[in-house]
């Protein structure tokens, strides 16, 4: 860098006259040696981390002779999944015992198509041929708000029941009454 | 020791590498004692063995009982509370949402100083919200703070320290002082958000950790000291959170870049999905893939799997892919049983990401399309 140095300043006191060529640029010289040494730091880091994981590996080979086989997993996971109820897998379960999953069905119907269309499989509301339909599921109170809102060209498949202490019957059809248990009961 | 010396090392040290790993797989393979020895198959073929039926769905057994429309950009993250029923949303919009999943109803609307969010989370006590993004701060939201003459909730703490963008984010189970990050730089980080510091760095240039943007979190229900990262490097690790100098397994397998990671609801096992168009499942504690998941397409495209999700039992697996498919897969027997995709009032574009509600009953999905999406099952079915 002096010599560097030393050359701009010897090229500047020579630049006054107009006949002398201009000095090249200046830069900096590379340490003797040509060595880099940044990049040999991070080379030997990426070598010891490649070391450290060849130790980490003749570990795992070590232990991986006593772990269990596969087959022992997957009874796990079979027995779990067997013994853990899910409201997206159904086992003969009737509708009254998983409410959980009724909450968004129940909800749904006021936002249902124009044709207020009821999946034949959704226990929720009853369908127009049967009133025997277990409908606690709306004792959930997220549920109840259904039926006061229900849309009036859909009475068919609008009304939402529950059982209710205010009514001897033990079915309620809330949607139909203007005022909240007073209503007619199926 | 010279660099060429040091090179040559470093090219003996990678053979070595890639032997023992050789080697490792040689002997999990003699581990492989289901019927189908392919490791691929090991969870299916034991079903099978076993006389297990598939799941299956009718047509209107799984419906679309919500449509939570309000972002203008797409939805890049979303997050159920642990307990009620509400959701929060990221979106290429800049802000964050607060749904009221049941009536459809937003409850906050968070303007972010940083519009380039990636990552939302609940905290358990569904008080604050955690978001992240390009700007590699993880900023913290107190849903009951009033908010400011802008009408702007305000950051309660920005929590920095990571040199890559954020990517994943969630609280630690029942800790709303506590959660856990990934980055592109390559790291995880457990932060005490009380402080605002660095509790632990998992990876990184001087420890043993992933070689590539880190791209997912997911820590286990049951033991909340573990935890398990995807990355671009095509692999997922398994850490400890007291032992932040290396991973406890690292899971090879995959051919691309690992989108996300999910534990199983066992807490000894994690599903992964990939850029590859894989999901799979991996054991924890030997170490084995289980099973993969992957429906052989007509034509050459490969569908980047985004984002997964374990139902409660663990039996269906939901698997969100780049071109719209959202496949409800039986994990048992490793079919896809139903695509929420082709069904009526689907989302039109990218799922980005999918998460189960706390008890189960529900599933919500975001899409580049901008909007939510929440299904439940209204059907009865035996499953043998």
């Amino acid at each position: 860098m002096m010599g560097g140095c030393s050359n701009s300043c010897s090229s500047s006191s020579s630049r006054g006259s107009s006949s002398l060529a201009a000095p090249p640029p200046w830069c900096p010289k590379s340490p003797p040696g040509g060595l880099d040494l940044f990049g040999k730091g991070r080379q030997l880091v990426k070598v010891q981390i490649l070391e450290r994981e060849i130790g980490l590996l003749q570990e795992e080979l070590k232990t991986v002779e006593g772990l269990q086989p596969a087959s022992r997993c997957c009874k796990e996971l079979d027995d779990f999944i067997g013994a853990k109820p899910d409201p997206f897998v159904s086992r003969n379960e009737k509708p009254h015992k998983s409410s959980c999953r009724w909450k968004w069905i129940c909800l749904s119907w006021i936002y249902c198509s124009s044709e207020c269309q009821k999946p034949t499989s959704c226990a929720c509301c009853p369908s127009s041929n049967s009133h025997r339909h277990s409908c606690s599921c709306l004792e959930n109170m997220a549920c109840q708000s259904c039926c006061k809102i229900t849309r009036p060209s859909c009475p068919r498949f609008s009304f939402c029941c529950f059982n209710s202490s205010l009514c001897n019957r033990t079915k309620v059809n809330l949607c139909c009454s203007k005022t909240l248990h007073k209503s007619c009961c199926l | 020791m010279s660099v060429a010396e040091l090179k040559a090392r470093h090219v003996a040290a990678t053979e070595t590498v890639n032997s023992l790993r050789e080697r490792l797989q040689q002997k999990r393979l003699l581990l492989l004692d289901t019927d189908d020895l392919i490791e691929v198959v090991a969870v299916a073929g034991y079903a099978k063995a076993h006389g297990k039926s598939s799941v299956s769905f009718g047509a209107t057994d799984l419906v679309c009982c919500r449509t939570l429309q309000g972002h203008t950009g797409k939805v890049y993250s979303l997050d159920w509370t642990p307990e009620k029923n509400r959701i929060v949303s990221a979106s290429q919009d800049g802000r964050l949402i607060v749904w009221n999943a049941l009536t459809s109803q937003k409850t906050h609307a968070i303007k972010l100083p940083c519009a380039w969010v990636m990552t939302c989370a609940f905290s358990p006590t569904g008080q604050f919200v955690a978001c992240g993004g390009l700007d590699s701060v993880c900023s913290i939201f107190n849903l009951n703070s009033p908010s400011d003459k802008d009408g702007n909730l305000p950051e309660s703490k920005m929590l920095s320290g990571h040199k890559g963008y954020v990517s994943s984010c969630q609280y630690v189970p029942d800790e709303d002082t506590h959660l856990i990050t990934s980055s592109g730089d390559h790291t995880c980080v457990l932060w005490d958000i009380t402080t605002g510091l660095r509790t632990s760095v998992f990876g990184g240039e001087f420890q043993s950790g992933h070689t590539a943007d880190v791209l997912s979190v997911s820590i286990n229900g049951s033991n909340s000291r573990m935890f398990v990262s995807g990355s671009c490097d095509s692999t997922a690790r398994l850490w400890d959170t007291r032992v932040a100098s290396r991973a406890v397994r690292t899971f090879h397998g995959h051919e691309g870049d690992v989108n996300t990671v999910k534990f199983f609801p066992d807490g000894n096992r994690f599903g992964t999905g990939s850029d590859d168009g894989t999901c799979r499942l991996f054991d924890i504690r030997t170490g084995h893939q289980l099973q993969e998941y992957y429906q052989q397409h007509s034509d050459d495209e490969v569908r980047h799997v985004t984002s997964i999700a374990f139902s409660i039992s663990g039996r269906l697996l939901f698997a969100g892919y780049s071109n719209g498919d959202c496949y409800v897969w039986d994990t048992l027997l490793a079919q896809v049983v139903l695509n929420l995709g082709s069904l009526q009032n689907s989302h039109e574009s990218r799922i980005s990401c999918l998460g189960l509600s706390a008890d189960g009953s529900a599933l919500c999905t975001g899409s580049y399309d901008t909007n939510l999406k929440i299904w439940a099952f209204g059907g009865h079915r035996k499953v043998i």
